[in-house]
């Protein structure tokens, strides 16, 4: 597999606080990536770098061949809160990343046409006209996930999108995005705190230590999807996840 | 200036009773108002005081005579023109503020403070040596005096904007044409709709101080003939014309634009 995103020897501080010393780690393209670490470690902010949102101290961020400044064209994001314009219908806000990326260059009613077939692979066919008001969290998320879509990027950045989510939307949400993953082949950058979210969704998993953070281990799992995650394949990934984050003994969920 | 609310106590009326008395005692003080100007008037010479119904006739005379009507339009034109410049020119500055950080002190640290402290006679003498008696004197003069307040209600704006929103833009588009179009203006709407209206309110107030003193035209003109000929009652009765189109205006168009906007932006 090809590297699609590659970080190599990345740093970044705030005044004197150092987030990234020297961190490099690789995405190939189409996998799904899990990033996990301890709280405050940065991994949001890691998506920020990715992304071109903020610039690195030091070090290189590599995307689809291109430094990140120039291939901010080839990633979406999914925002932890959906941040949707209350005064657009899940509609409008899923063609609203398409006005704000193509203009002109995509007329009107193929970025509808684009948004009304995104919204029904996720599952809002029938509340296209629906104001984020109306909708619970985990559709806004999934207008969310319509409107990274949309815009046709090779690469999507999701920076823990069901964490402010039930437990039960959000173990649908995980099968729903492994679908939708399965169907686009997209390369799915995805930040979670959770260790089974990893396990459930990841190809590989990312460990990142606390700050200044560093890439701790990458743990790479095979076991095919739908996964059991009393399984012994993804029991051994857990303990050893836990063994990094500090968290043995924890139970996650 | 506060307002208590009345409280409500076991056995009291409720509060549909409360705002009626409310009411009520209003219209007593406005009728009372009036009942103390026609007492005052009966006793003093109209050229000082004139009697309600004579500042009435005059009231009428404003829309029947079209030269009257004139002036009126005139100075309506005056208030929306120098509006929607103050509007344009003081979020483009405000936006100029919001995209180079090393303009903020400049603009809110010397320019408003500047534009605020010089009082609107000053700016309309300085209008009329500059421009003269005309029509682009009073704009200006009214202008200079509504930007001050159109760049920090703008400016306001632009700081409480949800920074999330912002960064959703920016990860979507790099074009900082689109992002004002599309997430920036949209998001500000609640400030520019408040910006315009109390520009509205103040607008009256400085044209009229304008036309006075380098119109050519509008009812600050009008008022200045009326005070040669001592016409108080015409004096009285464009005040009485700007009240009602000011109170109308605000209570029947801005307001329910401002219900609307409301409704729209408490969706989350």
């Amino acid at each position: 597999m090809t590297a699609i995103i590659e970080l190599d020897n990345v740093s970044v501080a705030f005044q004197r606080e150092v987030v990234y010393d020297r961190l490099s780690f690789s995405v190939n393209d189409g996998e799904f990536l899990c990033i996990v670490g301890p709280s405050g470690c940065g991994k949001s902010t890691l998506l920020r770098v990715i992304g071109d949102l903020l610039g690195v101290d030091m070090g290189g961020v590599t995307v689809a061949g291109s430094p990140a400044a120039k291939a901010w064209q080839e990633i979406a994001y999914v925002f932890q809160s959906p941040r949707l314009l209350p005064w657009r219908d899940a509609e409008a806000n899923v063609i609203l990343g398409q006005q704000l990326r193509f203009g002109r260059a995509r007329s009107m009613s193929e970025m509808r046409d684009k948004a009304r077939s995104l919204l029904e692979l996720v599952g809002l066919g029938r509340d296209m006209h629906k104001y984020p008001a109306m909708l619970s969290g985990g559709e806004r998320q999934r207008v969310s996930i319509a409107r990274a879509l949309a815009v046709e990027p090779r690469i999507v950045l999701m920076d823990e999108p069901f964490s402010a989510l039930d437990v039960t939307t959000r173990r649908r949400m995980r099968t729903e995005i492994v679908e939708i993953w399965k169907k686009t082949g997209k390369t799915i950058v995805f930040v979670t705190h959770e260790i089974d979210e990893a396990l459930e969704l990841a190809d590989r998993v990312v460990v990142l230590s606390a700050k200044p953070t560093r890439v701790l281990e990458t743990i790479s799992i095979a076991a095919a999807r739908p996964r059991n995650l009393a399984g012994p394949e993804l029991n051994a990934a857990r303990a050893r996840l836990s063994h990094l984050l500090g968290l043995s003994g924890h139970h996650q969920e | 200036m506060s307002m208590s609310t009345p409280s409500i106590s076991p056995g009291s009326k409720p509060p549909l009773a409360v705002l009626t008395a409310r009411r009520v005692s209003t219209v007593i003080f406005v009728v009372a108002l009036f009942a103390l100007w026609q007492w005052y008037s009966m006793n003093m010479p109209p050229v000082l005081i004139p009697s309600p119904a004579r500042v009435f006739d005059r009231f009428a005379e404003l829309w029947t005579d079209p030269r009257n009507l004139a002036y009126a339009i005139d100075s309506l034109v005056h208030v929306v023109v120098s509006v929607l410049l103050a509007f344009v020119l003081g979020v483009a500055i405000a936006l100029l503020g919001y995209y180079f950080d090393v303009l903020d002190l400049a603009i809110y640290g010397r320019l408003t403070p500047f534009l605020n402290s010089f009082s609107s006679i000053g700016w309309a003498f300085l209008a009329m040596i500059w421009f003269g008696v005309n029509e682009g004197s009073v704009i200006f003069a009214t202008t200079i005096v509504l930007l001050p307040f159109a760049i920090i209600n703008a400016g306001t704006g632009l700081r409480e904007l949800d920074r999330e929103m912002i960064e959703m833009g920016r990860s979507f588009g790099r074009g900082a044409r689109r992002q004002i179009i599309w997430i920036i203006l949209p998001m500000m709407f609640p400030y520019l709709f408040a910006t315009i209206r109390l520009c509205f309110g103040i607008g009256w107030q400085v044209v009229l101080t304008a036309e006075l003193l380098c119109g050519s035209s509008g009812l600050g003109m009008l008022i200045n003939l009326a005070r040669q000929r001592y016409w108080t009652d015409m004096v009285f009765a464009v005040a009485a014309l700007i009240l009602i189109v000011v109170y109308l205006t605000d209570r029947i168009i801005f307001a329910a634009i401002q219900q609307r906007l409301r409704r729209r932006y408490e969706l989350t």
